[in-house]
């Protein structure tokens, strides 16, 4: 029975006691934390190197002006999601046409049918890719900066309107939320989700309805049999229908957890640089897990298509393989 | 030899700025509590280290400039709970996933404590009350340090602790009838 608290703080320190994370600051974090902060003081500079490179390629009517953030002076309640009436997209031409690596611009606006109250949005990118689609190219980083700004930063904005990242053509998918906490780091509230590729776009899954996308871009493979425990581990896999790369990062820590057999989730990090020395496009290359168990043999993973780029019907049949690297095992497609 | 990236050759180390310095002095303080959140939030050992690890990153890149600097920790544990939230998202997506697959013969086992009632009806609260309860009852902080913590009045706080401590109430009588 639960009285005075003290049955609370037991249970909690019979069950958490016994966690320790290592004494001193692994080095890992504070190189990430640094890089965080560098790409952090780059990234308007790099907003203003995608205007630019819009308004040379007469992209769009796009202003490409970042959002302000709420200023403490602002006042008046934040408009609950009743108070929000539509969320609306628009998407520019392809930026830097006849180049290698276009992209495009996108602008998201919400509005709201009380003009009492502040409209608000969050937004994140889940799925930009580290590389263009050809693996090769100009600095990734210089593109993704600005959408690293997004994310780096508190996403949430007390405006209508957004607009001006850059993403290379191809699917993608960005997640709205409103009616946000402009106070909390990285609020996660109500959502929509859309997905676009570039040309088109369309609204997959809003809320919590998650199953709708995940209905697309399963592929099962399975083990041929010879479940050597080192070196290459071949394995089959057949798609079971198009891809999604919205779905992409979670389906690959999915199908880490299987073929580690559930123990091994920490180990299954994408990996963009050992991705981008494997052979075949490079961000197919990001499951590594550590093992690459004999009781992968016979048993059913999942992957999911994870370059937005990638036709997946050309997937169908393709052979993966899992390798032994110096790091760990990867997996990949191996055509 | 110091490189333009900032690390020592030979010893492999960084030559940590200020700012790494602070990110240190947070960690050294408040690792293992954000890390015991985490895991209270997720109730897995493994991912509760790379929520920790996310936020410590997250929180670092920002010391230097947060509107609040003297509240980092509660900044951290924000994040851990926001992290830990957005880690409960997509695990429900891959569990919608999961239906769809045979199931195999390894199974994740349940994390440390899932015999145990009173965790159980925690595994249960939402990630808010569950921080919530970790900040008054586990980091025995007062109620207006926890309400800092969690940037929120010490009145939102009592009431969350209330609500916390009845769903908790809730869910064991669920689990014991």
């Amino acid at each position: 029975m639960i009285d005075d608290g003290s049955e609370i703080r037991k249970a909690l320190k019979n069950s958490l006691d016994s966690a320790r994370l290592p004494a001193e600051i692994p080095e890992a974090i504070v190189r990430r934390a640094k890089r965080r902060r560098i790409v952090t003081s780059f990234a308007a500079g790099a907003i203003a190197i995608v205007v630019a490179a819009g308004a040379v390629y007469g992209a769009s009517t796009l202003t490409a002006i970042r959002a302000p953030k709420l200023s403490p002076a602002e006042s008046g309640p934040i408009c609950s999601r009743d108070q929000i009436e539509d969320i609306t997209w628009e998407l520019s031409d392809p930026v830097g046409t006849g180049a290698s690596h276009p992209g495009v611009l996108f602008e998201v606006r919400v509005t709201s049918h009380d003009p009492g109250c502040r409209p608000t949005m969050y937004i994140e990118l889940d799925d930009v890719p580290s590389l263009p689609p050809d693996g090769e190219g100009p600095d990734a980083d210089e593109f993704r900066s600005s959408s690293t700004y997004l994310q780096d930063e508190n996403p949430c904005f007390t405006t209508e309107h957004v607009a001006g990242d850059f993403l290379y053509t191809g699917e993608h998918t960005i997640e709205v939320g409103v009616a946000c906490d402009p106070d909390e780091p990285w609020p996660h509230e109500t959502h929509e989700i859309i997905r676009f590729d570039g040309d088109t776009h369309e609204q997959v899954e809003t809320a919590d309805d998650y199953s709708v996308v995940a209905e697309d871009e399963q592929m099962r493979v399975f083990a041929p049999g010879n479940g050597q425990p080192y070196g290459w581990c071949p394995v089959n896999a057949e798609t079971l229908a198009a891809g999604d790369p919205g779905f992409a990062e979670d389906a690959v820590l999915l199908a880490a957890e299987e073929i580690s057999g559930g123990l091994d989730i920490d180990d299954a990090f994408v990996d963009s640089e050992l991705a981008s020395k494997a052979p075949g496009p490079p961000d197919f290359a990001r499951m590594i897990t550590r093992a690459c168990p004999p009781s992968l043999v016979g048993r059913t993973v999942l992957v999911t298509l994870h370059l937005p780029q990638v036709e997946s019907a050309s997937l169908g049949a393709t052979t993966y393989f899992v390798s032994k690297e110096s790091r760990g095992w990867v997996i990949w497609n191996a055509w | 030899m110091r490189t333009q990236s900032g690390i020592e050759r030979g010893s492999g180390r960084l030559v940590r700025s200020k700012a790494d310095e602070r990110l240190a002095q947070l960690y050294t303080a408040h690792a293992q509590s954000a890390g015991r959140l985490a895991l209270l939030l997720t109730g897995d050992r493994e991912v509760a280290q790379d929520i920790t690890q996310e936020a410590f990153v997250r929180v670092g890149g920002h010391l230097t400039k947060l509107r609040d600097p003297d509240n980092a920790a509660g900044y951290l544990y924000r994040t851990v709970t926001n992290l830990a939230k957005g880690h409960g998202r997509r695990l429900k997506r891959h569990r919608t996933l999961q239906q769809r697959i045979p199931k195999s013969d390894h199974e994740t086992q349940p994390d440390l404590g899932a015999r145990d009632e009173m965790w159980r009806a925690l595994m249960k609260l939402p990630p808010r009350h569950r921080t919530a309860l970790f900040l008054r009852y586990y980091l025995d902080l007062s109620e207006a340090d926890a309400a800092r913590a969690l940037d929120c009045s010490p009145e939102a706080m009592k009431s969350l602790t209330h609500r916390a401590i009845t769903g908790l109430r809730k869910h064991m009588k669920g689990t014991s009838s």
